[in-house]
């Protein structure tokens, strides 16, 4: 079954832009994260559309075509290998 | 009076050099765009130590030099920046506490089981002073 994602306290984050990227505290965990423009996208992206997760393949689809990329598995590796950070850091959960 | 940096003429063969390096860096500013990046800050002050590093006594007859009263020493790690770093020894802070008036105070045994009652470790006064020497920690007599 493919893994659905959802974000996770959203609305507490404090989300700064920054010339070469983001920053992104988290009030629950106190921690501070850089993001880039393609994470916070995603975040973003899950947030937007939160009533229903969304799925792995479904969040590649959309940074495929917001960045203009070839769609290939490294690139979907990478965003799976990501969504698996953000879950480890409280900032997504996944909806099995 | 000042010299103008900005106006300086660069040498032909820097100026080659500065726009490989620029190039390098937008080239690799241009991958990592392509890719989702995530990295976890960590506070300064949170990984900054006293490093008055000592290690805890396991074996209390090696340190004790004559089986009395003042060869070993309970010590409360200061809180704020000190406490075990994981790999067996513990940085003591800037203002870690000694406790005394024992039970026992001839027994190194009792000692070392009333200290880890009371939540210290044990190190050898040796170690404490050679720390203290320093000026750094405060003299475990004066405590």
């Amino acid at each position: 079954m493919e893994k659905c994602w959802k974000t996770l306290d959203y609305q507490s984050l404090i989300i700064e832009e920054w010339d070469s990227g983001f920053t992104v505290f988290q009030p629950d965990s106190g921690s501070t994260h850089y993001l880039n423009k393609m994470s916070v996208l995603i975040l973003k992206y899950l947030e937007n559309d939160s009533l229903a997760p969304l799925s792995t393949v479904r969040i590649c689809n959309y940074l495929v075509t917001e960045f203009q990329l070839q769609p290939d598995t490294a690139f979907s590796k990478q965003v799976n290998k990501t969504l698996y950070r953000f879950d480890e850091l409280g900032l997504v959960k996944q909806i099995p | 009076m000042f010299e103008n940096h900005r106006d300086k003429k660069i040498e032909p063969e820097k100026n080659l050099l500065l726009n490989k390096t620029a190039q390098t860096r937008r080239q690799l500013l241009k991958k990592s765009a392509a890719i989702p990046v995530i990295m976890t800050l960590h506070s300064g002050s949170a990984l900054a130590r006293s490093s008055n590093i000592g290690t805890p006594i396991t074996d209390i007859n090696a340190a004790a030099t004559g089986g009395q009263s003042g060869d070993i020493l309970c010590v409360h790690p200061d809180n704020t920046n000190g406490g075990p770093l994981g790999d067996g020894r513990y940085d003591l802070g800037t203002a870690p506490m000694v406790s005394g008036n024992y039970q026992d105070p001839d027994n190194t045994e009792n000692q070392a089981i009333e200290c880890n009652t009371r939540g210290g470790i044990i190190i050898s006064a040796t170690a404490y002073a050679s720390l203290s020497g320093r000026g750094i920690l405060p003299d475990s007599s004066t405590l």
